[in-house]
């Protein structure tokens, strides 16, 4: 009996993860129906296929797993990894970047650009990756951790500054040169650096009138039906990004007042 | 004992099969009294009342200028949801863009919210990526 009961146990544990791999394949995802997709309402410029390397973006990162921040030692510029971020973290952020850019300017950035873009973020890491590290083994307190940040942000911005014209910075980052993007980015309560994710339903749900209504098919929907291929690959971020074509990634977007 | 738990571990995958209903990646502005500059994302449920992930702010449409929204299928992987954004910390592995990406990313469909259309995203693709700190999963 005993080894009857191991036995079918093992099949049902063999049984669940194949359905999980089932489950958990793309190709799987990609035959669920979706609603179709909706035309989006204004001409913007998307990702160029080159923008997002494959090799980059597309794999799973080797997390850096050393020492925390050692306040005694000096840590040569452009080098500083926190604890749990990806090994090559600083190149992943310059390769996303320049695809980034690339896509908001029509162009891609030119040699100096590049060598003044990575020195900002290079410059942003140096002083910010310590910070995490502080803020994650509780050296200093989340308001402390907020506020290095918003200094972190001040030199990051005035870095890039100094890389794109007047009128390239403003196409880039979406504000003025000059403006503290700390209030912006960090811009709710519940926003604020050293906070986690609310991966739990909405504490607060929406008291106010949902004043969208669902999308429909336009007169210009392309109607997917079930079991037709996917566009754009979701087995690879990178291959994913260079694919999209429209503002929400190559498909559906819609404007609700 | 053991028929027990195998028997929860089927009901508990049938469950998660089951679980079909559609997210949407949500971008809206960002409204306060410095103005309307930047872009909020996040993820809702198909009933709009709860939240996939919000990664900073709230999960709310109602009263800023507008929405932009795209209709995802369910997210299909281990990564997806809660069990990837469990171990980020705001301004450290990313903000509500790289969150939502991510999370887009795990939805079937032909991409997600990967957009250099977003407003602010320079920003925080400058500091953090397409996907934040860690690479994602």
């Amino acid at each position: 009996m005993r080894k009857l009961t191991f036995i079918l146990s093992f099949a049902a544990l063999f049984a669940v993860g194949v359905y999980a791999l089932q489950v958990g394949h793309p190709t799987r995802a990609a035959v669920l129906p979706r609603r179709a997709p909706v035309a989006a309402t204004a001409a913007v410029p998307a990702p160029s296929a080159g923008a997002y390397p494959k090799a980059v973006a597309g794999r799973r990162a080797p997390v850096y797993s050393g020492p925390a921040f050692d306040p005694a030692k000096k840590y040569a510029p452009g080098t500083y990894t926190p604890r749990g971020f990806a090994a090559d973290y600083r190149d992943r952020i310059k390769a996303d970047f320049a695809g980034f850019a690339q896509a908001r300017l029509g162009h891609p950035l030119s040699a100096e650009q590049e060598k003044a873009v990575a020195a900002a973020q290079d410059a942003f890491w140096d002083q910010h990756g310590p910070n995490v590290d502080r803020f994650a083994y509780h050296q200093i307190s989340q308001p402390q951790f907020a506020e290095a940040t918003h200094e972190d942000t001040i030199l990051f911005t005035q870095g890039m500054e100094k890389a794109f014209s007047d009128e390239d910075y403003q196409r880039v980052f979406d504000i003025p040169k000059g403006t503290d993007a700390f209030p912006l980015l960090y811009h709710s309560k519940e926003e604020q650096p050293g906070m986690p994710v609310a991966n739990v339903a909405n504490p607060t749900p929406n008291a106010k009138p949902n004043l969208s209504t669902l999308p429909q098919p336009g007169a210009t929907a392309v109607h997917i039906d079930e079991g037709s291929a996917v566009p754009a690959p979701t087995s690879n971020k990178g291959a994913a990004m260079a694919a999209s074509s429209s503002p929400m990634g190559g498909a559906a977007t819609t404007a609700i007042k | 004992m053991r028929v027990t738990i195998a028997a929860a571990l089927i009901a508990m995958s049938m469950m998660v099969g089951g679980n079909a209903d559609a997210k949407y990646t949500v971008s809206r502005p960002i409204d306060n009294f410095l103005g309307n500059w930047l872009d909020h994302t996040y993820t809702v449920e198909d009933d709009w009342a709860s939240c996939v992930e919000q990664f900073g702010g709230g999960c709310d449409c109602a009263g800023s200028a507008s929405c932009y929204w795209w209709q995802n299928a369910p997210g299909t992987s281990a990564c997806y949801d809660w069990n990837f954004f469990n171990n980020w910390t705001y301004g450290s592995q990313g903000v509500c863009h790289q969150a939502t990406n991510n999370n887009a990313y795990y939805m079937g469909g032909p991409g997600g919210i990967t957009s250099s259309s977003i407003r602010g995203m320079g920003i925080s693709t400058g500091m953090f990526g397409n996907w934040g700190t860690d690479g994602g999963c």
